[in-house]
Formats: C-alpha cells, sequence, structure tokens
C-alpha cells in the first residue's frame, strides 16, 4: 500500500519535473512558477479527520482502538480537554503546542505522558493548559497513517468543563471528513442532530460512528432509529457500527474474527477511501496543470511546425497572425466581462453578509435584552456574559458558513467563463471565522459590582477569555443547540429578582446599564466582525482576481510565443531537417507528458481492507 | 421541633382562605390548595432524555409500572399515586379527564390512549395500591433534550416555575448521565425563583451508573467516584442538595426478579468458563453464541432486563456462591445498584422535610394567589405571620444561600449546614451527635454550639450578611434548648 502510494506520489512529481524542464527550455518562466507551486502541494499531502462528539461518547477510545494504541486519553470520568492530533512518525514522538498572547511555542513532551497532557483531571495536563497548553500531537508508526492521515481528537461538547476548551473548529471547513461519534446506550439527541447539519455544511464527508454496540442489546434499533432522525434532518452520513473494546480484545489475541465483529474494518476501509479521494483531487490537479502547461507549450511547437511544413509560409503566419489577434481580442472582452461579474457578485455578497450579520446580531441583542428586563444583572451576570458571547461566536460561525458558501458560488460562476476545468477553479484558500473577536471584545460590568461575588467571577472571566485564546466552535455550535428557546436559557441565566419595591429603583437602574454595555458590546462585534468579513471578502477577491489574470496572461503569452517561434522558424540558421527533427522530438516528449498527467488523474488506488 | 405545627399553622391560614374565597373565581384554586396540603409529597423525577428515568421510578415503585424501551419512550407527564384501586385517569389538553381501562399485563407500555394522542394529553394519573406510594406521590417525566421539542417543553412546564398553576413538584429527582451543560440549564431554570426548586429539594443521581467506564467490573466504583466529585463541584453544588450513583436496570430488575430469570443466570454461571466470557463479551454474542441449555430467547430477554454488566454481575455473585436463591441475589443488585441508598435519602431528607416543604409549596402558592386577588386585611396579617414566623423557611433558605456562596459564613466547617438541618432534621443529627447520645450531652454541645455562632453574629469586622446567616443559627440553637 505504502509502495503503491509513494510510486504515485513520486510518478506526479517526476512528471512535474519533466514539465518543468520542458517549460524551462522554452523560457516560460511563467509556467515554471505554477508547476513549481503544483509540486509544493504534492508535498504535504495531510488529510485531516476530526473525531467529534459529544462528551463520554468514546471519540478517544475509538483512535486508541483505530490505532490500537494507548494515544488518547481514555477514563471513565476524566474526558478530553485539548484536541489531540495524531499523524504519521517512524518513531513515536509527541509535542505540545503552547499558545500565549506573546507566542506559540511547540516543545517536546515525552509520549507515554502524551495522553496525560490532554486529559482533563490530569495534574500535568492542568500544570501545562495553565501555561497555555493548545494541543498535543503525537507520532506514531502506523499504516494506516502513512498516506499522509491525520486524525484528530477533540474534546467533547456539552460537557461542564466545556464552555472553556479549545478547539479551533474554524478549521472545520478544511477537514477532509468528521468521524461524528454518538453510543449505542441512546438515539441522537437534538443537539447531536443540529451539531450534524452544521457540520455537514462545512465539511463533505460525515462517517457516523455508532460506538460502544458489544455493550447495548438493542443497538441495531438505536441506529434505525438515528438513521431516520437524520434522513428527516436532511443530514447524510455514512454509518458505521463500532466496539472499540472488541477491537482492542481482538488486537491483544491477535483474533480477526473478533476484529471483523467489532466493525473497525469498515472504518479503515472508509478512512482509506478518504485518503485516496484526497490523494486523486491533489493528482488530479497535478494532472490538470500538466495538461494545461503541456497545451501551451504544444502550440508553440506546432507554430514553428506548421511554419515550416508548409510552403505557403508566409500566408499561413499572416493566417496565425489574424487568428491570434481574434483570439486575444476575444479574451480581452471576456475578461472585461469576468472582471465585472467578480466585483459585481463579491460586492452583493458583501452586502448580503453584511445584513445577515447585523439581523443575526439584533435577534442576540432582542433576546439579551428582555433576559435583562426579566431578571437582575447582578445576579449570575458571569454567566449571561459568557452565554452573550457564545451565542454571539455562534452566530459568527454560521455568518461566515455563508459567507464561503456565497463566495465558492461567485469563483464558481466567473470560472464559467474560462470554461476551466473544475480543479482549475480559483478557490480562496483560509478563511476563518473571527470568533476570537468575540472574546476580546470587553464587555463592561460595571453595574454588576454591587454583588462582591459577581465582582470577582467577573474578574476572572475576563481573564480566562482574554488573549489569543481561540473559542470553541463546535462547543458554541452545541450549545446553541440546546432545545431551550435561546430567550428563555437566557432568562434562566439571569437571576430572577426578588426584590422589594424599595430596592425595585435600583434595579431598574442597573438594568438600564445592563442594556447599554451589551448593546455597545454587540455594536462593537458588528463593527469588528463587519469589518472582518468586509476584509476577508477583499481578500478573496484580490486572491481570485489575481489567480485568473495569471492564467489569462500564460494564454496569451503562449500565443505571442507561438507567433514569435512561427517568425524564428522562417529566419532560422539551422536546416529545414534539423529544425523538424526537434519539432518531433518536442511534440514525442509533450505528448508523453500528457499521457502521463492522463495517467495521474484517472488511475485510481486501490481500496486497502 | 416546630415542623409540625408550621404545616399546621400553614393548614390554618389555607382554610381561612378557603372559607373566603367560597363562590369568587379563585375557589377551586385555593380548594385545590387546602387538599394538596394533605397529600404526600410530590416527587418529580426529571432528566435528559434516555437518563433512565422510568427505569429509576419503576425501581423505586418495585413494579414495572412505566414503561420502558431502548427508543424515546415515555412522552407524557405520569403521576403515579397511592389509591384504594388500580385506576388510571387522563387529563386532555381541554375538556373533562378521561378514566382508561388498567392494562392487563399490569404496565404501561400497552395502555391505549383511548384515542387521544399524547400531544394533547397535559397528563395521566396512575392510582396503585401500594405502601412506597404511600409516603410520597412520584411523577415521571419526558426527558429533556428530546429531538421532540414538544416532548422536552412539556416536562419544562411542569418543573419550571413558568409553568401554569405553578410547580407540579415540592422535590425533585434529577438524573443525569454526565453533567451536562443541558443539565445545568435545566436545573438552574427550575431552581431559579425565589422558591419552588432550591438544592435543600433537588437530588442528583448519576443514572445509568453500570455503563460508566464501558461496564468494566469496577464501573460502580468509578461511578461512585464520578458522583462524589459532581457532588463537590460548586456548580453542581448550587443545583443539587447531593449526587448518588443508581444502576436503574441493576435496581429495578432486583426490585422484581423471577425464579425463571434466576434460573437461567444460575445455568449461565455453570458453563465452563471460556464458553461463559466468550458469551459475555459482547451482547451480540451473548444472544446469539451457541451455549448449552441456554435458549437464545431467554437470554435476550435476561440482557435487557438486566443490561450485560447485571448479567455479568449476576453471575459471579451465583459463582462466588453469594447468591443462593432467586431473592438473595434479589437483595444483592438492589445493594449494588445504590438505589437502597437513594430511597434511604428519599426517606431521611425529604419525606422527614415534606410537612415543611408542603407548607413552603402552600405558602408560596398562596403568595402568587394573593398578587392577583388581594386578600382582607386580617388574614393578609395572619399570613405574614404565619410567613414571619416560619424558621424553618429561614432555614431552608440560608441552606441554599450557602450553596449559592460558600464564603457567607468563613469560620464554617460544613456544620452550619448540618445545624441547619440538612442531613437529618433530628437535633441529634443537626449538631452531629451519635444517635445514643443523652440528653445531657445534647444539651451542652447546642450550648456550646449556640456560644460559638453567637460570636460570630457579634464579631465586629463580620460583614452584614454573615452576621445575619450567624444569627438564624443562633435562633436555630435556641430552638433546641427550649
Amino acid at each position: 500500500m505504502a509502495g503503491q502510494q509513494e510510486g504515485r506520489l513520486a510518478k506526479a512529481a517526476s512528471t512535474l519535473d519533466l514539465t518543468i524542464k520542458g517549460a524551462t527550455v522554452y523560457q516560460r518562466e511563467d509556467l515554471v512558477r505554477r508547476l513549481n507551486a503544483a509540486k509544493d502541494m504534492l508535498g504535504q499531502p495531510s488529510v485531516l479527520v476530526y473525531v467529534v462528539g459529544e462528551f463520554k461518547q468514546g471519540k478517544s477510545s475509538l483512535i486508541n482502538a483505530l490505532l490500537t494504541a494507548q494515544v488518547c486519553p481514555v477514563d471513565d470520568d476524566i474526558a478530553t480537554a485539548v484536541p489531540t492530533v495524531v499523524k504519521y512518525a517512524d518513531e513515536p514522538a509527541a509535542t505540545a503546542t503552547y499558545v500565549t498572547e506573546q507566542e506559540t511555542r511547540v516543545e517536546k513532551i515525552p509520549y507515554e505522558a502524551a495522553a496525560g497532557y490532554a486529559a482533563e483531571g490530569d495534574p500535568r495536563g492542568a500544570e501545562a493548559r495553565a501555561k497555555g497548553l493548545h494541543a498535543v500531537q503525537i507520532g506514531i508508526q502506523r499504516r494506516l497513517l502513512q498516506d499522509g492521515l491525520v486524525l484528530v481528537d477533540t474534546p467533547g461538547v456539552g460537557g461542564l468543563g466545556s464552555v472553556h476548551t479549545t478547539v479551533t473548529v474554524g478549521a472545520l471547513p478544511q477537514a477532509h471528513a468528521v468521524v461524528f461519534c454518538s453510543d449505542a446506550s441512546q438515539e441522537l439527541t437534538a443537539a447531536e442532530i443540529k451539531f450534524l447539519k452544521t457540520a455537514q455544511e462545512l465539511c463533505p464527508t460525515i462517517i457516523f460512528a455508532l460506538t460502544k454496540t458489544d455493550l447495548h442489546v438493542e443497538w441495531r434499533r438505536i441506529l434505525q432509529l438515528d438513521l431516520a432522525h437524520l434522513a428527516r434532518a436532511g443530514v447524510t452520513v455514512e454509518p458505521i457500527a463500532l466496539s472499540s473494546e472488541l477491537r482492542l480484545q481482538a488486537a491483544r489475541r491477535v483474533d480477526q474474527t473478533m476484529n471483523a465483529e467489532s466493525g473497525f474494518p469498515a472504518l479503515v476501509a472508509k478512512l482509506t477511501e478518504v485518503v485516496a479521494d484526497s490523494e486523486q483531487v491533489t493528482l488530479k490537479a497535478v494532472g490538470n496543470h500538466v495538461h494545461s502547461v503541456v497545451d501551451q507549450l504544444e502550440q508553440t511547437v506546432r507554430a514553428r511546425q506548421s511554419a515550416l511544413v508548409h510552403p505557403e509560409r508566409t500566408a499561413q503566419l499572416t493566417r496565425d497572425i489574424a487568428d491570434t489577434r481574434e483570439r486575444l481580442e476575444r479574451l480581452k472582452a471576456r475578461s472585461a466581462r469576468w472582471q465585472t461579474l467578480l466585483y459585481d457578485g463579491l460586492a452583493d455578497v458583501s452586502s448580503d453578509i453584511d445584513h445577515d450579520l447585523r439581523i443575526r446580531a439584533r435577534g442576540v441583542l432582542m433576546d439579551a435584552e428582555s433576559a435583562i428586563d426579566e431578571g437582575d444583572p447582578a445576579k449570575n451576570f458571569e454567566e449571561f456574559a459568557s452565554w452573550l458571547r457564545q451565542r454571539l461566536a455562534g452566530e459568527t460561525m454560521e455568518n461566515y458558513a455563508e459567507l464561503i458558501r456565497a463566495t465558492r458560488d461567485v469563483a464558481g460562476r466567473v470560472a464559467e467563463h474560462f470554461e476551466l476545468e473544475e480543479s482549475a477553479i480559483v478557490v480562496p484558500l483560509r478563511v476563518e471565522a473571527p470568533v476570537a473577536k468575540v472574546d476580546s471584545l470587553e464587555l463592561d460590568t460595571g453595574f454588576a459590582v454591587a454583588s462582591k461575588k459577581g465582582a470577582t467571577a467577573m474578574a476572572g472571566l475576563q481573564k480566562s477569555y482574554g488573549g489569543l485564546m481561540m473559542f470553541t466552535m463546535l462547543t458554541h455550535i452545541a450549545l446553541l443547540a440546546i432545545p431551550l428557546p435561546i430567550g428563555l436559557a437566557a432568562a434562566a441565566l439571569m437571576g430572577r429578582s426578588g426584590m422589594k419595591d424599595d430596592r425595585k429603583r435600583q434595579l431598574e437602574q442597573r438594568r438600564q446599564k445592563a442594556k447599554l454595555a451589551v448593546r455597545r458590546y454587540v455594536d462593537e462585534f458588528n463593527i469588528h466582525v463587519g469589518k472582518d468579513s468586509r476584509d476577508v471578502i477583499r481578500r478573496i477577491q484580490r486572491e481570485l482576481r489575481d489567480g485568473y489574470t495569471e492564467r489569462l496572461d500564460e494564454l496569451l503569452r503562449s500565443l505571442s510565443e507561438a507567433l514569435k517561434e512561427a517568425e524564428r522558424a522562417v529566419q532560422s540558421e539551422q536546416t529545414e531537417q534539423q529544425q523538424m527533427e526537434r519539432i518531433e522530438a518536442d511534440l514525442k516528449s509533450l505528448a508523453m507528458l500528457r499521457g502521463q498527467a492522463d495517467e495521474l488523474m484517472t488511475q485510481r488506488r486501490v481500496a486497502a481492507a | 421541633m416546630t415542623t409540625s405545627t408550621l404545616l399546621a399553622r400553614t393548614r390554618q391560614v389555607v382554610g381561612d382562605a378557603q372559607a373566603l374565597a367560597e363562590g369568587t373565581r379563585i375557589a377551586p384554586m385555593v380548594a385545590a390548595l387546602a387538599a394538596r396540603i394533605d397529600e404526600p409529597l410530590r416527587v418529580a423525577i426529571a432528566g435528559r432524555v434516555k437518563a433512565g428515568k422510568s427505569t429509576l421510578l419503576n425501581a423505586l415503585v418495585g413494579q414495572d409500572l412505566a414503561a420502558t424501551d431502548a427508543g424515546e419512550c415515555t412522552r407524557i407527564v405520569t403521576w403515579f399515586r397511592n389509591g384504594p384501586a388500580y385506576r388510571v385517569l387522563l387529563f386532555p389538553n381541554d375538556g373533562p379527564p378521561a378514566q382508561l381501562p388498567f392494562p392487563e399485563s399490569g404496565s404501561l407500555a400497552s395502555i391505549d390512549l383511548a384515542g387521544h394522542a399524547p400531544e394533547v394529553v397535559s397528563r395521566m394519573v396512575v392510582d396503585w395500591p401500594s405502601r412506597r406510594l404511600q409516603a410520597m406521590t412520584l411523577i415521571d417525566t419526558p426527558g429533556i433534550g428530546s429531538i421532540n421539542e414538544e416532548i422536552s417543553a412539556r416536562s419544562r412546564v411542569l418543573l419550571t416555575p413558568e409553568g401554569p398553576r405553578g410547580s407540579g413538584a415540592d422535590a425533585v429527582v434529577y438524573l443525569m448521565r454526565h453533567m451536562h451543560t443541558d443539565d445545568v440549564d435545566f436545573l438552574e431554570a427550575f431552581h431559579d425563583t425565589e422558591g419552588q426548586g432550591r438544592p435543600v429539594n433537588t437530588i442528583g443521581v448519576l443514572a445509568r451508573a453500570d455503563e460508566v467506564g464501558h461496564s468494566r467490573p469496577d464501573a460502580l466504583e468509578s461511578a461512585a467516584r464520578i458522583a462524589d466529585r459532581y457532588a463537590a463541584d460548586p456548580r453542581v453544588r448550587r443545583l443539587c442538595h447531593t449526587v448518588v450513583p443508581v444502576a436503574g436496570l441493576l435496581a429495578s430488575c432486583g426490585a422484581t426478579l423471577l425464579q425463571s430469570e434466576y434460573s437461567v443466570l444460575v445455568r449461565l454461571a455453570a458453563l465452563p468458563a471460556e464458553a461463559r466470557e466468550g458469551l459475555l463479551l459482547t451482547t451480540d454474542r451473548f444472544i446469539s453464541a451457541e451455549a448449552g441449555g441456554v435458549e437464545p430467547a431467554a437470554r435476550l430477554a435476561l440482557v435487557r432486563r438486566l443490561g450485560l454488566f447485571g448479567v455479568r454481575s449476576a453471575v459471579e455473585l451465583i459463582q462466588a456462591g453469594e447468591a443462593a436463591d432467586a431473592s438473595a441475589l434479589a437483595v444483592h443488585l438492589q445493594r449494588l445498584s445504590g438505589i437502597t441508598t437513594l430511597h434511604e435519602m428519599l426517606t431521611t431528607r425529604f419525606a422527614a422535610r415534606a410537612d415543611v416543604l408542603k407548607a413552603r409549596t402552600a405558602i408560596q402558592a398562596l403568595e402568587s394567589l394573593f398578587v392577583g386577588s388581594p386578600p382582607p386585611p386580617d388574614l393578609r396579617r395572619r399570613f405574614d405571620e404565619l410567613v414571619a414566623g416560619a424558621h424553618e423557611l429561614t432555614e431552608l433558605r440560608l441552606i441554599d444561600a450557602l450553596r449559592e456562596d460558600p464564603t457567607l459564613l468563613p469560620g464554617d466547617d460544613g456544620s452550619a449546614e448540618r445545624l441547619l438541618g440538612s442531613y437529618g432534621d433530628d437535633p441529634r443529627t443537626r449538631l452531629g451527635l451519635d444517635a445514643t447520645a443523652d440528653v445531657v450531652k445534647v444539651r451542652e454541645t447546642a450550648l456550646s454550639t449556640l456560644a460559638r455562632w453567637q460570636r460570630e453574629a457579634e464579631d465586629p469586622l463580620a460583614t452584614r450578611p454573615t452576621a445575619t446567616a450567624a444569627r438564624i443559627l443562633v435562633r436555630t440553637c435556641e430552638g433546641m434548648l427550649v
């Protein structure tokens, strides 16, 4: 498996090298640049798979059983506190990433202790988290990971400690697949369904892992019920029933039948497929690049050939020039059109997204104000503040999902104009929702000082929320799904007032102040997040424009090169025979390159069991 | 103690209100209030979906009454109360209650709602002659966090103060599997008013304890550890009196173990070790593999009732010779399950405080009635006297306040809550003395405790809330001395 894998990527690399050589000979440094970029893409074949789910659903056990190694923390009580990234390494190794306000630092840690670092209750883990532990990376030698598969174990959502856990699932759009764990003890809950719905929009492949099937006699019925719920919610998943316990037992006893019974072979096959698919996408892109370069080079060679072969050289040349000019004109006209399309399209997106954000913020504001009206801001204000932040972070996330969808749409429409292959579409690379912004904004809490306890808790809250601490997107999505109507939840968080009449006025004042603070906060939110999303759109616009302009320039240059070559052929000192021989040779190697590119694009790997 | 008199005084005020309300719009409400004072304590069993609420209820009643299933199952709020005869009454959202025929199976799993869709039923009331239901009426609720929003909403209406006619329950047993943010929200919503749900009348149950830690043999010990951790967590302390682990399947099966089930377990225990271990590895193997003498259907029925952990434990108990017959096994299972502890807690803590809790519920209900229809000055005065004189209620409030803010009494070593009667109403328990301590000893301890809190109350450096709290404790001590 590994050999074949390396063979394919190596082949792709050597094809690229050959093409680069060819382009260099023809002095097309623009094409060389593009091919080099494609080569970089081959260099980092990581396929990210996130393992997610509510807490205590067997996520860490699943990874451990999958790799038959204790890489992730598993305990009856304590839960995973920071994400663990597991990837291939020849020797077992582990590192910890710390993120503080000043720096991001990666430190080597003992491999055996790695699981402890990621666990909630472990003293070492607690110490490391106090220092700003952000993630634990573990390298382990496993065949399954050799092809670039990277598994990410995430802290579960919904746990008591989860409000402050740090998972960046702003990265979810970059995941190649998501494994969602839910155990067989009960059917899916409303929060889980809501989470899956959001995940589906951000990630193309969702593997639904029903865990702990060894314990629950009715697991088949639970699976049926779950799939029915998901079908009703319009979520498509690939269900796999698993027993991590059985897989570990099977590994201990070297029992293949038991391994088959555990359901893991199906998961391995599925993950291999995900890896193969993502590799396929990469190889297809490489093939496309090679194709397009070969086409352009061939054009030059052919121009020269036709100038030589045909006796009526001059006439041919004139016709070529006319053709070229016509094509240039056409492209220019097109270029005008695509630019308009791009600008208009993204301007629309920008205003839509901005509007969407404002509507969302207003909804939150209204809920918050009615909650304040029903309660006393001096009580439970810290819970209320964290509710507000979570709610806004969640809204930001959904707003950005919308943004990504809309810009992709525009990019696709522009691409249609070029009749480009799908893989050649210029796609904006990284878009992350600025949820951290929500954290960094300050919520004025002066009015809560009335309660001594509230004040100190508030300071602690500010501290723990400040800085570069990233919001847990997963948590937020799930928290939003709390099946209480959100307004009610907020009201419940806000201490209910049991005041006597004489204190009513003070209470009213506190409410006014709280409302003012919340309004200011939401205003800030609008300004910062709105600015960020406009920036993102502008950046996307630039990226798209530059990307497409580059392609256009290449094409234009190819045309003029072809013209020059034809002229050069006519004036050449070399004999016709020599020139023809070289042209034949060039065409042959170009054809060979094209053949190799085709091979890269069509070959499918045999899925490993 | 004066608890009985508080209830008596409350009953009197409610009685007066009833006489006054005769013939007015609020008459039925006051009448209901008056009737409720003499009813047993109402304990609601609440929690997230599939936490095992119905299973626990069956275990508490000692009868497979409530329907249980692998899928989400309880859809109607159902009251189980002691009654002279078996009877099921169904209360639609509108319209008169309808009596339903009692299912022959004895379980509500097969009840016929006589054409009523569960959505239009506000509640069902089951009368069941049972000694266990004499002390308290149990209320089974649909789970929160359900896919079906409406089902979840119904429990919230019953249990949170927003519900019409106030809350239906005096106390709550809250089941959770692991503490989930949903749970905290729910408990907070329930607990967040002057009154209804307070930590004093909420017991947290770490349910399905047998499934903790992947049902390994030490699952129950792990569960106990987790429950202790939750009980000590300040976020949970604010919401629950305490947290105890319960393995519902073991408990309900222990309560209703059949001789036939016992004999299947005996035959399993007699299998050769290797065959038995293979069989008990997974549920799939347990119900399908070849095993001498025990037919798969019997095994399926058994594992449904007891769970894999339960079967493993029962087989082990039989092998160890600790369960010579069905009743011995049943006792062991009940003890293992933790239901005995929960039951004891309900009877000692809730039931002993039942009068105060009921008086409190009545006082609150009366107060909210007075908001809509102000009483005559005389009744108002007597009502205020009742409230002012109820030191028991003050004690309850202080327990809650201590839970809310443990720094309220800086010098407290945990004895303040005990003194307030959180762990039992008896003076000896309150003072932390042995049950055998004599009157002299009780008096001496009460005096020294009194002096201690007196000092706190008069400490010039104490903040006002601290001094107030200490004065309440002083009065509690005084109450024990008169």
